[in-house]
């Protein structure tokens, strides 16, 4: 379409940047938003149970949650480097 | 094969199947976990029935958004977006559908955990079904917003002018479509969770409300994250290569 069909190659390459970009952070983004919340619900039941624990236990919602972030870092950055890089 | 304009009415029928279909599945399975919950609260606690249905249909409300947005999205393929464009924008209106699809999938089935949960408390605590109901309604408000991201870049690839036959635009506009769809699921899903357990948590001692309710929100908010990214994603792939 992009070469009249002589010699597609090179477009070939830009189409599944794009495409692969879009898939990388769709999925990437899956995991850490579905651990995130989970770690806060268990967060909220816990300060349900011992209130007087709620700075720790937002403590340590913050710094699980933070860690739980960084694989969906790494598809951004996998994403961003193939649209602007690669 | 030639390209014709019936190849974008073929783009629009299949797109506006997809946005309510998958956005119907979500929806529905949030609103039967809330009257599950509804009857197994009536059942224990028949006396507050009138407030455990109150409470279910004002919960099925809020996770019905989640469809309805996919309806407009649909409504807007079917009868607003134009009949006249290359395979750029035939291809986004496909990836419009599936965007808004998939999107809605979370939001649904989230915001029936928090039902479920506010229908449960309020059966075994009925006097505090006021408290119950206000967090419910928050943290359900606050699971929306991946499919608010999704209808709003599902907009965008229905509705704004892209034109020509690039292949690599093409690619872009599945990606963009694929990378807000599938970024919003996890966030509306896991957002929900949190919203349960909170509910959960105020009916066992509606005292500590205040600080359940910004412990949720924050939560919530830096689960939000991934579909942040995601949107961000989403716009690069639609404004830089709109063909």
């Amino acid at each position: 379409m992009g070469a009249e069909g002589a010699n597609l190659g090179p477009y070939l390459v830009d189409m599944a940047k794009y495409l692969g970009a879009g898939l990388c952070m769709g999925m990437g983004a899956l995991g850490p938003g579905l651990g995130e919340g989970f770690a806060a619900g268990k967060a909220c039941e816990g300060i349900a149970r011992a209130p007087e624990q709620a700075a720790l236990l937002t403590r340590t919602m913050l710094v699980g949650q933070a860690v739980s972030e960084s694989t969906g870092i790494y598809s951004l950055v996998i994403a961003l480097l193939l649209i602007f890089v690669v | 094969m030639e390209w014709t304009n019936d190849w974008i009415l073929v783009a629009r029928f299949f797109g506006a199947a997809l946005a309510v279909g998958i956005a119907a599945f979500g929806s529905a399975y949030g609103e039967g976990y809330i009257a599950l919950k509804a009857s197994e609260a009536i059942a224990r606690q028949p006396k507050a029935s009138s407030e455990i249905v109150r409470t279910m249909l004002i919960t099925q409300a809020v996770s019905e958004t989640a469809g309805i947005f996919g309806l407009l999205i649909s409504i807007i393929l079917l009868f607003v977006a134009k009949s006249e464009g290359g395979a750029v924008f035939g291809t986004s209106l496909v990836a419009a559908g599936l965007c808004m699809g998939v999107g809605a999938i979370g939001a649904g089935i989230g915001s029936g955990q928090a039902g479920g949960a506010a229908c449960e408390s309020i059966g075994r605590y009925p006097k505090l079904s006021a408290n119950v109901l206000l967090t419910t309604l928050v943290g359900q408000a606050i699971v929306q917003t991946g499919c608010i991201f999704a209808l709003v870049v599902s907009m965008l690839l229905a509705l704004l002018t892209k034109e020509g036959h690039n292949i690599v635009a093409v690619g872009a506009m599945v990606g963009a479509g694929w990378s807000m769809g599938f970024g919003a699921i996890g966030a509306g899903i896991s957002t929900g969770f949190t919203a349960k357990n909170a509910v959960w948590g105020m009916s066992r001692d509606s005292s500590i409300g205040g600080v359940l309710t910004r412990t949720m929100l924050l939560g919530q908010a830096v689960a939000h994250a991934g579909a942040i990214y995601s949107l961000i994603i989403a716009f690069i792939l639609v404004f830089s290569n709109r063909g």
